[in-house]
């Protein structure tokens, strides 16, 4: 158990926009099968974070390290463009907060599922077809809107279309950046509850942005607290939680709605 | 029918230095098979749409013992064939012809003649839009690191779309390919019955895209495969009739209505093949 | 053998949205639990009751002392665990079952009880087949094994929360109240899964403020005072 090898580290990550600080020497390490929340307010640093740990945007300093699919981990900033995306496009999922981000809003619920699969080289009609109708039904929506635009789904579905998506192609991290933003509090619960269960199912490693600490509670094991860039707090969930130390992170957990 | 030489240009129109660029985009598109070149295309003294990168291709390649074809959808006498045709003839005097096998330069819009092409033949293509991904994927920056990584599956989605909508790969012409193994590129807006002519073809390919500053090319004997799904394979549609006039069958046939009672006939597209088909069917012994 | 062994362990909380008060809840506690022991916690409220069960199952943070918990490699000293080693411990060693049931709005009961033993390694027959051991046990009816908890009634849920405590044999169990809102049969049924996990060598903290079942449960108890003789507050 202690000689295991974390999927994901972060090793003083830092981003800067000039003078101006995005996050600053963020250090977490992530375990196989781990939630890690990240917590905050808007501007925070947290969806900063979240990019930097992807790749999207480099770290101005640190470092970050992803142990590959063939056990060797590797520093992410020595990855060239094409392994970095072939990463992002099989190993990775990213959920976003703006389902039309993360989907092909142009093409049908079916082409957005399949799209990872024929990325990651399958070329046999019918395998898409049947691993997409799979996925639709894992995700709960009628198999029968296969062939319809997302541009015709509501703000739920379109969600719970993208996690299918990321998941076609079983990735072991997943990152996701306010996946229940914007949505009815109904429409939110049961996403989540879809969320944890696929987290389960396939012992996803995950790191969350969010701003609800209530989604944070029902699905992360550990927690970061962040504020004006920098970590200011991390632990168990239920630990940062109940027992909050810092005054920034006691005033989160007070302004909570008790569920 | 010759028009006399018009006074004034320079040889074929573009002057020296812009010919000279362009072959140089030339030069490198035939190097990397597939490749989209940037060059800087010229104003011409036609519309966008009207084949102006066609139209700098070839009067970048022109030569005064050229002889030049242009067809249009096959034929040899629609407005836009007989324009380039008169434009070249006037600024370049060049000869021209409309037989597959005299042309030593055959510009072409949507179509590759019937007629085998050789070995010292060129043809040169007008391309309305380069990039076969831009319709899934509207930022450039993005295509462009798509043909840099060869991360192509995005244009199976669009065949995955066609098939899930029409139940096989409704893509008929634009259809694309993947060239010498390594590019996906638009073969302009040809139909894919003419896809297999474009691989291991004996001529040079070039294609010209004015509006998007845009050349890319073929050269000779170079794989052109298009994509399709192990379980859904690309079919050329042959026609299923010959053609009404000629008889010739297994070529590419265009719908014509012949009146206003909806009465329709299907005929060869290529006007030159359909023409001599038909001499030899009536006077076969004319024919050398 | 102990399984639980607390040395000196003190808490306090620094409220910082009230004016930075300092709060101690626990001071200088020290306390064994042997396997197969089961001791209660007794004492009024604001002793540390809670608190206690709270800082052993890792909730709290331990501000010093240690809080050593028997583990399969050897002690974990709970106070400095990383939140993994915590975690680890939590799914083979520490069961902790409060009277409030955190449920999740569309799992049903069954699935929520075997999905917690699912979770800590048991296959997945065998931990459907102890979910439903529990629940019939428990009196919970068999109607109601797939309806999400969260319409049930306090008891009910409560009885669902004890099941999921029970479905994984870990060897130390925190207590809290488990049988607050239950009828006499159905503490009757609580008191007997205690009763079996004590002689099946696991070590319990129980706070309960029924008399009876705790005479009939445990075999030990502790007064619990709060810090500095009342109320515990200092600024």
């Amino acid at each position: 158990m202690s000689c295991e090898v974390p999927l994901l580290v972060a090793d003083h990550v830092s981003r800067l926009y000039g003078s101006r600080i995005g996050c600053a020497n963020v250090s977490f390490d992530l375990y196989d099968g781990e939630v890690v929340s990240v917590v905050g307010e808007s501007g925070s640093g947290k969806s900063t974070l979240l990019s930097v740990l992807s790749g999207s945007t480099p770290a101005t300093s640190g470092r970050i390290f992803y142990r590959m699919r063939d056990g060797n981990t590797r520093d992410l900033a020595t990855l060239g463009e094409a392994e970095r995306r072939l990463l992002m496009r099989t190993d990775w999922g990213f959920v976003r907060q703006d389902a039309a981000e993360g989907l092909r809003m142009g093409v049908s619920a079916g082409a957005n599922v399949g799209e990872r699969l024929i990325g990651a080289g399958e070329r046999r009609y019918r395998r898409i077809r049947s691993e997409a109708l799979d996925w639709m039904g894992r995700v709960e929506i009628d198999p029968m809107r296969i062939d319809e635009s997302p541009q015709t789904f509501s703000g739920g579905m379109r969600q719970r279309l993208q996690i299918a998506r990321n998941l076609v192609t079983r990735p072991r991290l997943v990152f996701m950046d306010e996946p229940t933003g914007g949505l009815d509090v109904s429409v939110q619960a049961r996403l989540l509850d879809q969320i944890r269960s696929l987290v389960r199912e396939f012992s996803l490693s995950v790191v969350i942005v969010t701003h609800d600490l209530a989604v944070a509670r029902l699905l992360s094991d550990r927690m970061i607290v962040m504020r004006h860039g920098i970590a200011i707090e991390s632990g168990l969930t239920d630990q940062v939680l109940e027992d909050p130390r810092e005054p920034y992170t006691q005033l989160l957990v007070s302004s909570m709605l008790q569920v | 029918m010759s028009a006399p030489i018009a006074t004034g240009y320079n040889f074929a129109y573009l002057d020296e230095q812009t010919k000279r660029m362009i072959r140089r985009a030339i030069l490198k598109a035939i190097a990397i098979p597939g490749y989209q070149v940037p060059f800087a295309s010229r104003e011409m003294p036609m519309p966008y749409g009207w084949g102006t990168g066609g139209v700098q291709v070839t009067a970048a390649i022109l030569g005064p013992d050229d002889i030049l074809k242009v067809i249009d959808q096959g034929s040899d006498d629609t407005t836009n064939a007989v324009s380039i045709r008169r434009f070249f003839q006037k600024t370049a005097g060049v000869a021209t012809t409309t037989h597959t096998s005299k042309a030593t330069i055959i510009q072409t819009r949507h179509r590759i003649p019937e007629d085998a092409v050789k070995e010292g033949q060129t043809i040169v293509f007008q391309v309305p839009i380069p990039e076969p991904l831009r319709f899934l994927e509207p930022r450039e920056t993005e295509t462009r690191t798509m043909h840099a990584l060869q991360e192509y599956g995005l244009m199976h989605v669009k065949l995955y779309e066609d098939i899930a909508r029409h139940g096989h790969i409704a893509t008929t012409y634009a259809y694309p390919v993947r060239v010498n193994g390594r590019y996906l590129m638009d073969p302009s807006p040809t139909p894919k019955f003419d896809n297999p002519k474009m691989d291991m073809s004996p001529a040079l390919q070039l294609f010209g895209a004015g509006r998007e500053k845009r050349i890319y090319a073929i050269p000779p004997y170079t794989s052109v495969v298009s994509l399709d799904f192990e379980d859904h394979p690309f079919e050329r549609g042959a026609p299923d009739r010959p053609c009404a006039l000629c008889g010739s069958t297994g070529v590419f046939l265009d719908e014509v209505v012949t009146d206003d009672k909806g009465a329709r006939m299907f005929v060869c597209s290529d006007t030159d093949f359909c023409e001599r088909a038909l001499m030899r069917r009536t006077a076969p012994e004319e024919i050398a | 053998m102990t399984a639980v062994r607390i040395r000196e362990a003190t808490k306090s909380f620094h409220l910082h949205l009230q004016g930075g008060v300092t709060f101690t809840a626990l001071s200088q506690l020290s306390l064994d639990v042997e396997r197969g022991s089961c001791v209660a916690l007794h004492g009024p409220s604001g002793a540390g009751k809670s608190t206690l069960l709270k800082m052993i199952y890792g909730s709290y943070r331990c501000d010093s002392g240690s809080i050593l918990v028997e583990d399969v490699g050897g002690a974990i000293d709970v106070a400095c665990a990383t939140p993994r080693e915590i975690m680890a411990l939590r799914r083979r060693t520490l069961g902790y079952v409060s009277q409030f049931l955190r449920a999740i709005p569309r799992i049903g009961a069954r699935d929520l009880i075997t999905e917690e033993a699912r979770v800590a390694g048991v296959e997945d027959e065998i931990a459907r087949r102890r979910a439903e051991t529990l629940l019939e046990r428990l009196n919970v009816p068999a109607r109601l094994w797939d309806v999400a908890p969260a319409t049930f009634s306090g008891g009910e849920q409560q009885r669902v929360n004890i099941a999921r405590g029970f479905v994984v044999e870990r060897p130390v169990l925190l207590l809290d109240e488990p049988t607050a809102s239950l009828d006499a049969a159905n503490r009757a049924a609580v008191e007997d899964l205690v009763m079996e996990r004590r002689r099946a060598g696991a070590a319990m903290l129980a706070i309960m403020h029924d008399v009876e079942t705790r005479d009939r449960v445990a075999d030990r108890i502790v007064e619990m005072r709060a810090p500095n003789g009342g109320g515990g507050l200092h600024v």
